[in-house]
């Protein structure tokens, strides 16, 4: 089955398999997460956790959660939590966008 | 080193929240429960060392690690634990504070209680405006990317 990117919530690995979450179904991929993160380099995902890629125009806002950690708000009324050590990247992500993506995957 | 680094930071941030904050309570404690009582300079250190003290478990608590909220608030806990135990066997060693009356060692426990939860409040205020700065930068970054042509597409 073929899952449009643009309609990709987030990607999350649990018990070793990625899922892909779209407003609202999941899908199995069979790939890894770190392949999958390579594979959609350039096209708005960045990692928020160690096993979650999270696409950053489905993203309602953020708030700041306990501990120097912060919360998205998805636009399909989910939360995902944005790990401490990610948040400079989700910075940097957002100041210093680089090229878009261009063609299929 | 960057863990190092981050870690740093934020104890030097935390470090001056709670040496205001100390300062403040040392202020209000005195005031209450022993007003006649006199100093010399020395006493201005007080808020720098209990501060320094404040800030010892965020070295020991790996933050970049993602614990569950549950986790969190035992690891918040355990460091309120640690720095109540600390700071009454600094105030029981120390001369120049009457512990023998009661209302002055209950006051230094619930004190330190007030400036830990406040610490959180203002780390939780700064992280506000950094959410805030943020929410700014994505709603530009949204408005480009999706701007029209040259939309990436894909299939997965």
């Amino acid at each position: 089955m073929e899952v449009p990117v643009v309609d990709v919530f987030y990607a999350e690995s649990v018990d070793n398999r990625v899922f892909l979450y779209t407003a609202k179904e999941s899908f199995g991929v069979r790939m890894k997460l770190y392949e999958l993160e390579e594979k959609l380099r350039g096209r708005s995902f960045i990692r928020v956790q160690k096993s979650t890629l999270l696409n950053l125009m489905k993203i309602e806002g953020i708030k700041p959660a306990l501990g120097g950690r912060y919360s998205a708000m998805l636009k399909n009324g989910e939360e995902i939590l944005i790990s401490r050590k990610y948040v400079t990247d989700l910075k940097n992500a957002l100041i210093n966008p680089g090229p878009k993506a261009g063609g299929k995957a | 080193m960057k863990n190092i680094k981050e870690k740093l930071a934020e104890a030097f941030r935390l470090y001056f929240i709670l040496v205001t904050l100390i300062t403040v309570l040392l202020l209000i404690l005195g005031m209450t429960l022993d007003s006649d009582r006199t100093f010399g300079y020395e006493v201005f250190f007080s808020p720098l060392i209990y501060g320094a003290i404040g800030v010892v478990p965020v070295f020991f608590f790996g933050k970049d690690k993602e614990i569950s909220m549950k986790k969190l608030l035992v690891q918040r806990f355990i460091t309120l634990g640690f720095i109540e135990v600390v700071m009454l066997v600094l105030a029981f060693s120390a001369s120049s504070i009457p512990t023998e009356k009661k209302s002055v060692v209950i006051g230094i426990a619930a004190g330190i209680v007030v400036v830990f939860l406040l610490s959180i409040a203002v780390e939780y205020i700064f992280e506000l405006g950094e959410a805030r700065s943020i929410n700014k930068a994505l709603a530009e970054y949204q408005k480009k990317r999706s701007g029209g042509r040259g939309l990436a597409k894909g299939i997965i």
